[in-house]
């Protein structure tokens, strides 16, 4: 049985991103609906639709984090890069993502950058940090 | 062996801190091939403590010195002085708080001194990508002794230990599955290994993969065995990349040692596990959302009355179990159901892995038996509130849990209790607050995360929360009244009597706790104050002319440019440009800036 | 045939049905809005809540998908079950205000107007699935599906574009209780919610447009027979005319 997340786990891993294209063929190829591909693909959010930034910035949120200041991390970088969670910069850059925990907690606020970890971040240090990419 | 054995920890939170680098160069200077020196350095999944990390435990036969935050350039140090020598470098040392004394035995260590791992006994011992090293300590001998019992006895066994459903939902593992593998439905029937950790905090599954990944399958195929199931599915999220990987190299090392495949061990019995990365979605963390989810479809959950054991995967009679309860399975076999069931309370036997996190001294995964105090759990191994703060409250069970405030600290953990005070075991997040957190704001936290998995299926989880959250965002902003208290209770109660699945019936624990045991901080919201001095919107940032001694630092820092004043002289926060970030106060050395 | 009690009535039932099904057979009845009799149960609405006992326990369930058993006791307006169907339709009411089937519901049991608290501009969709059902399970096109996760999703087309496999038959807008799916025929048929054009077929007979052309080659593709294909030219009134003419002069229903 063909399982059409994998197919599309493939597709992203491949090209960073599902292709319009690419899901085209699938459809025509496994004889799938475009909607129900569509669907699975808007539904789980490790899939893209739109290429990818040159940096990711992942900024956890999950509990430990958060309890030690996580959301004024995130308001900084908006500030700064003037983009919200979920978008990416106009020169695609970067692109500016919440996740729920990393599984790093003892470092929290975490931070990653690509794969880069950046522990026991705070809103000054990550000013710093993102000039290195930019 | 006589030798020493240098372990280093490389799960996840080690690796981060540079635990690589540490690895790499104790393999320069101990070579694998090395004659001299009867010493070797080996990789090791998580060992828990990762408040502490990079870990470095050195043992022999004598004892095991236990060393915390190495970094790469004191390897040298080490391999010199205590590898070939013995001495202990007192500085690498566990320092006790409150004796200030410094320990050097790992089993002495508060943290680890107080837990009793049993699944997680040998994450500190043996490399998770060497199969031998699991064999040597005894490993797939519990699967060499089930393939030897009928069934029926090993659903026994399982019975006597009183193991229940480690991902949550506590349900007697042996009854479920019972039920499948007496399904009239189909022959054909399926196992399941629930690895979708998704409540934020949690990691202790992502620890026992990566550490001891055939812990897990040898229970897998035990219960396979015992369900008589030929295939099985481990579904893992995909953002545990370093799991998978130790995983796929542990499932093929089994194969190649006959253990999985077709007839394991000369019995006739036919098994194989198949790896199934999730897409990013907590929701597939429930049973029948997670089994859509393997078919390639939307994770959507459906209606609870239909059973899994009947109808899973497939339509065909399925077993979902959690990591945990995987791996207790092995240790059960081996040891007895009636040693498990010698561990724990009355109802719940065992043990139970709690991530503990939060504002607690030592952070990290701590394996303890049913029954213990939250007291002892958060004081003895956590070594309580760091900076001396006072404790507020434990949220238990992650987003789908409550919060439990100090007069239940002496509370037995298990599920029974925790239920009963409003919370639940889940998948064991334990989340520490103390009196600078905001209850409302946590219980915002906890919604948002729920709100945002939601799959949008069914009205009350999909509205009902978005609902919610709107009007805590009101108590948050100081805009709350009376009429909004009474309609976020009765939203949430509705949520969770009309949902679906599990996922929104439990949204609203975190709110309808907090509205339980912390009333008095929403009343005080209305009122337009935040006890804990957390909410932007009902706080000030003040610099006390006292104290200031005009070094502009603050200034410098402040990225709203609201702060005014000549160097040496006093600096003032002009309120109307503060946006409460809190910069000024953590960047003052001089501690002349107050939130009131 | 199985005995069960619905509302402190004993009612007899057929073993297959849902508790929805049986109670409407018996005069009971229970709001829905996002079930249907030809499409499978989905349960997502949740207006259809209903009280169940049994062995002593009282649950709260959707009454759609509940199959019915021996001695089943359901309450269909308890006190529970109104205030919780209250809450359940006030949250609708905040997504569809003008829609006259969610009004109607809303009167009659006085559900709130949530919009003191409700951040969202009301789209008009309660989300039932319906329009998606019908065209994957009847129609058997699958033109259109759920498109994201959470509040924000709805059904859409893929890519939010012209689907070719959408032959604008109009099924879904029949089905939709919030009138948001709008088919308007004028020169050609569209249905802009889908992103859709689609030519009209003219009657060979009188020349009325009937129908989405695309719906009718559709048709005739899966009919394969020629005199059959040859009625589907016409629009359903001269449809008619022709059978009936048929009938009285060979007395049989052949075209």
């Amino acid at each position: 049985m063909t399982n059409l997340i994998r197919v599309l786990q493939d597709i992203q891993r491949e090209c960073g991103y599902l292709k319009r294209e690419k899901l085209e063929e699938v459809s025509h190829r496994l004889d799938i609906p475009m909607s129900r591909i569509y669907s699975v693909a808007t539904f789980y959010k490790s899939f893209s639709l739109v290429p990818p930034a040159k940096h990711k910035i992942m900024v956890c949120m999950g509990t430990a984090c958060y309890v030690r200041g996580a959301p004024r991390i995130v308001e900084r970088i908006t500030q700064v890069l003037g983009i919200n969670p979920g978008d990416s910069t106009k020169d695609g850059n970067f692109k500016l993502e919440t996740v729920n925990c990393i599984g790093a907690c003892a470092l929290g606020p975490l931070v990653m950058i690509d794969d880069d970890y950046h522990g026991k971040m705070t809103p000054q240090k990550i000013v710093k940090v993102l000039e290195k990419y930019k | 062996m006589t030798g020493t054995i240098v372990s280093v920890c490389c799960g996840t939170g080690c690796s981060a801190q540079g635990a690589g680098e540490v690895l790499k160069k104790f393999r320069e200077l101990l070579p694998a091939d090395n004659m001299q020196v009867k010493a070797v350095s080996k990789m090791t999944g998580c060992h828990g403590f990762c408040e502490r990390g990079p870990l470095v435990v050195i043992r022999n036969d004598a004892k095991s010195i236990f060393y915390q935050k190495i970094k790469a350039e004191d390897v040298e140090r080490i391999v010199e002085k205590t590898v070939l020598k013995g001495e202990i470098i007192e500085e690498f040392l566990y320092e006790d708080e409150v004796s200030k004394t410094k320990i050097v035995e790992e089993e002495q260590v508060p943290f680890y001194k107080y837990q009793k791992r049993i699944l997680f006994e040998n994450n500190g011992r043996i490399d998770p990508t060497d199969i031998k090293d699991y064999t040597d300590l005894g490993g797939y001998k519990a699967l060499e002794k089930a393939l030897g019992m009928s069934p029926d006895a090993i659903v026994e066994e399982v019975k006597t230990s009183g193991l229940r459903g480690r991902g949550g939902g506590g349900f007697p593992t042996w009854r479920k599955w019972d039920s499948c593998r007496k399904s009239q439905v189909s022959d054909t029937r399926y196992i399941i290994c629930n690895a979708d950790e998704g409540d934020p905090g949690c990691f202790q599954d992502r620890s026992i993969l990566e550490g001891n990944p055939h812990l897990v399958i040898e229970g897998m195929i035990i219960g396979a065995f015992a369900i008589q199931s030929n295939k099985g599915f481990i579904y893992v999220r995909a953002e545990y990349p370093l799991a998978v990987k130790h995983l796929e190299i542990a499932l093929n090392q089994a194969m190649a040692k006959g253990f999985l495949g077709k007839n394991i061990l000369n019995s006739g019995f036919d098994f194989e596990i198949e790896i199934v990365q999730g897409a990013g979605a907590f929701v597939c963390g429930e049973s029948s959302a997670l089994m859509a989810s393997i078919e390639g479809r939307l994770g959507e959950p459906r209606v609870k009355h239909i059973h899994a054991t009947d109808k899973g995967l497939w339509d065909k009679p399925t077993a979902l179990n959690n990591v945990k309860t995987w791996a207790s399975v092995t240790l059960i076999i081996k040891n007895g159901g009636k040693w498990f069931s010698s561990i724990g309370t009355e109802n719940s036997k065992g043990t139970m892995i709690f991530s503990l996190v939060g504002k607690v001294r030592n952070t990290g995964l701590v394996e303890v038996p049913m029954g213990i105090t939250l007291r002892d759990l958060i004081f003895k191994i956590g070594g309580g509130i760091i900076g001396g703060k006072k404790f507020k409250a434990v949220q238990t069970g992650g987003p789908s849990g409550g919060n439990i405030p100090e007069k239940y600290l002496d509370l037995p953990v298990d599920y029974e209790a925790l239920t009963e005070a409003g919370s639940m075991m889940g998948s064991g997040g334990m989340v520490v607050m103390d009196e600078d957190t905001c209850m409302v704001q946590v219980a915002r936290y906890f919604l948002s995360f729920t709100q945002e998995e939601s799959c949008g299926k069914c009205t009350p989880c999909r509205e009902g929360t978005y609902l919610m959250l709107k009007i805590l965002d009101r108590f948050i902003e100081g805009k709350a009244d009376e009429n909004d208290l009474t309609e976020l209770e009765k939203i949430s109660r509705m949520v969770k009597e009309t949902s679906l699945c599990g996922l929104g019936k439990a949204a609203p624990n975190p709110v309808l706790t907090t509205l339980k045991y912390f009333r008095d901080e929403y009343l005080a919201h209305i009122k337009g104050i935040c006890p804990a001095k957390v909410c932007p919107a009902l706080i000030k940032y003040e610099i006390l002319e006292k104290e200031c001694t005009g070094c502009t630092l603050c200034a410098k820092n402040c990225p709203q440019d609201a702060i005014t004043g000549e160097k040496k002289k006093p600096h003032v926060i002009v309120q109307g440009k503060c946006i409460k970030c809190g910069i000024c106060l953590e960047v003052c050395n001089f501690g002349a800036v107050t939130k009131i | 045939m199985i005995g069960i009690t619905i509302d402190g009535k004993k009612v007899e039932t057929e073993k297959d049905r849902t508790i929805l099904e049986a109670a409407l057979e018996n005069g009971f009845d229970i709001p829905h809005l996002c079930w249907h009799p030809s499409l499978e149960p989905y349960a997502s609405c949740r207006v259809c809540l209903v009280e169940v006992e049994k062995k002593g326990w009282k649950t709260l369930t959707t009454s759609c998908t509940y199959p019915v058993s021996e001695g089943l006791i359901i309450f269909t307006d308890s006190e529970k079950v109104v205030s919780a169907r209250k809450v359940v339709i006030s949250q609708l009411f905040s997504l569809a205000p003008e829609a006259e089937e969610i009004k109607k519901l809303a009167r009659k049991y006085g559900a709130a107007d949530v919009s003191r608290v409700a951040g969202k501009e009301p789209d008009n969709c309660i989300r039932c699935g319906l329009c998606i059902r019908v065209c994957k399970e009847l129609i058997g096109r699958e033109a259109i599906g759920f498109v994201n996760r959470g509040r924000a999703r709805i059904p859409e087309t893929p890519f939010l574009d012209e689907n070719p496999a959408c032959m604008a038959c109009g099924a879904c807008a029949y089905l939709c209780p919030t009138g948001r799916i709008k088919v308007k025929d004028g020169k050609a048929r569209e249905i802009e919610v889908w992103h859709k054009k689609e030519e009209l077929a003219a009657c060979n007979k009188c020349g009325e447009k009937y129908a989405s052309l695309k719906q009718v080659e559709e048709a005739k593709k899966k009919i394969k027979n020629d005199k059959l294909n040859e009625i589907l030219n016409l629009c359903p009134a001269c449809r008619k005319q022709r059978i009936t003419e048929n009938f009285k002069n060979t007395g049989g229903i052949d075209v």
